[in-house]
């Protein structure tokens, strides 16, 4: 336990020597290192710092573009609505007129086939009719109701009109000109002379006459001048009656 | 000698002594395995790196609580003193090898590079003028008291991590005649935490004197206008 000067010296020495070289050597190499670690964690922090600031103005700009094309969209969605509302209602006017013109092309078929139907039905009827009535005449055709027809059709010959009469006579006034008589049933000698002598008087013209049967006309007689068809009996007087009520 | 150590060998008209030695050695490795593990360092850091990265970053921090705006000034001298005894005084578990902090000259040098260290930062922050003025505040009636609290903080110093050493040392010795091999183990945990806590105290009373140093010059200058 003494102190030595040498070792005092030297341990002085030796210690500011050693200061000298860890300084150099171990503190400020790992004080540099720590600190380009500090920097390097600096560095990164900004850079997450300004990422994260990127992030954000990149959400707000997102979130902006988010609400722009939102109130796009309902724009978007307003106009489309009224231009649906505006189609539909001409679609619903084209549908109005289109089913307005289908109705009336209904209202009118139905017109026409229920026309036709009271058509259908009147020739129903009429046919019935005449067939109904060419059976009663039938049953009730006699020579009597045909001499009654023979002087009806001499009183209607005085009732025609000159014009028709004029023609008539120009018929009967041509040579050869034969009145030809058909009747239901044969006519008496009598019946025929006195035929004759009326139609004369009203026809002076006529001068031939013959007289035939024709079973077909039920009752009555029909006179034939040329072109002229005078006729009364029930065949003709049926067909005239069936064609009247067809319009024909 | 009475703490072990004695003359290897003569450099000229220069006595070398086995502390010397011993210091040589344990500078050798603290300057061989810092060259080692720096060459190693890398921004991401190994187990090692982390290690040492801890430990130095532990003395800053310490260093940087007592003083905040000197202590990239006063951390390689303090940090050096914790790691140099620190490993002087764990040198000892080595058979053969004597720490240097049981040589009553080494923790002399130490305690006077403390000594020194104190006038020399006050000095160099102040000046000569201002810092040798602190002697003679509050009154100048406590100049001797000062001075002698100088000295005896500097004795103190030095006998103390001298004597706790050495002492160390001669028990482990006495223990081991006596018990032989029976309780080597906690006698070197103990010697291990001595060890530490000698370190820690020598290096913490020299950053503490430093620190009082500056702080009282510090304390007492003017505040200027712009630091209002």
């Amino acid at each position: 336990m003494e102190l030595d000067l040498t070792t005092f010296l030297m341990e002085v020495a030796n210690f500011l020597i050693l200061v000298w070289i860890m300084n150099r050597l171990l503190y400020k190499p790992v004080q540099a290192i720590i600190a380009k670690r500090q920097a390097a964690m600096e560095q990164t922090r900004s850079e997450a710092g300004q990422m994260r600031a990127e992030a954000t103005e990149l959400e707000r700009t997102y979130q902006g573009r988010l609400a722009s094309w939102d109130e796009e969209k309902a724009e978007l969605r307003r106009q489309l609505q009224a231009e649906i509302a505006i189609e539909r209602q001409r679609l619903t006017a084209v549908l109005d007129t289109e089913l307005a013109e289908m109705r009336d092309k209904v209202r009118v078929t139905e017109e026409r086939q229920a026309e036709e139907l009271v058509r259908l039905s009147e020739e129903r009827a009429i046919t019935n009719a005449g067939r109904f009535a060419a059976r009663l005449l039938t049953r009730i055709a006699t020579p009597d109701l045909e001499s009654k027809l023979v002087e009806m059709l001499l009183e209607d010959l005085h009732g025609l009109p000159d014009e028709q009469l004029r023609a008539i006579v120009e018929a009967l006034g041509r040579e050869e000109a034969i009145v030809r008589v058909v009747s239901a049933y044969p006519l008496t000698e009598t019946v025929a002379e006195t035929f004759q002598e009326r139609f004369r008087a009203i026809f002076p013209a006529a001068q031939h006459f013959s007289f035939t049967v024709n079973e077909a006309l039920l009752a009555g007689i029909r006179v034939n001048t040329g072109p002229w068809n005078l006729s009364a009996n029930l065949k003709d007087e049926l067909a005239f009656f069936l064609g009247g009520i067809n319009g024909e | 000698m009475l703490d072990g150590t004695h003359i290897l060998f003569y450099l000229g008209p220069l006595a070398i002594s086995t502390t010397v030695v011993t210091t040589w050695g344990i500078m050798a490795v603290l300057v061989l395995s810092s060259w080692i593990v720096i060459r190693r360092f890398s921004i991401d850091a190994g187990s090692l790196q982390t290690a040492v990265e801890g430990i130095v970053q532990t003395i800053y921090a310490a260093v940087s609580e007592v003083l905040p705006d000197r202590a990239d000034t006063v951390f390689p001298f303090v940090a050096t003193l914790w790691i140099f005894i620190g490993v002087a005084n764990l040198s000892s578990l080595i058979p053969g090898v004597h720490s240097p902090t049981g040589d009553l000259s080494a923790t002399t040098a130490l305690a006077l590079l403390v000594f020194c260290s104190v006038h020399w930062f006050g000095i160099r922050i102040e000046g000569v003028r201002c810092y040798l003025k602190h002697y003679l505040s509050p009154s100048p009636i406590l100049l001797p008291f000062h001075i002698i609290g100088e000295i005896t903080r500097t004795l103190a110093l030095a006998v103390r991590l001298f004597g706790n050493m050495m002492s160390l040392e001669m028990a482990a010795l006495l223990v081991l005649l006596v018990a032989g091999l029976f309780a080597p183990i906690p006698l070197l945990m103990l010697h291990i935490v001595e060890a530490l806590v000698q370190a820690y105290i020598f290096g913490m009373l020299a950053l503490i004197y430093i620190a009082g140093a500056i702080q009282s010059l510090e304390s007492r200058r003017p505040v200027k206008e712009e630091e209002l």
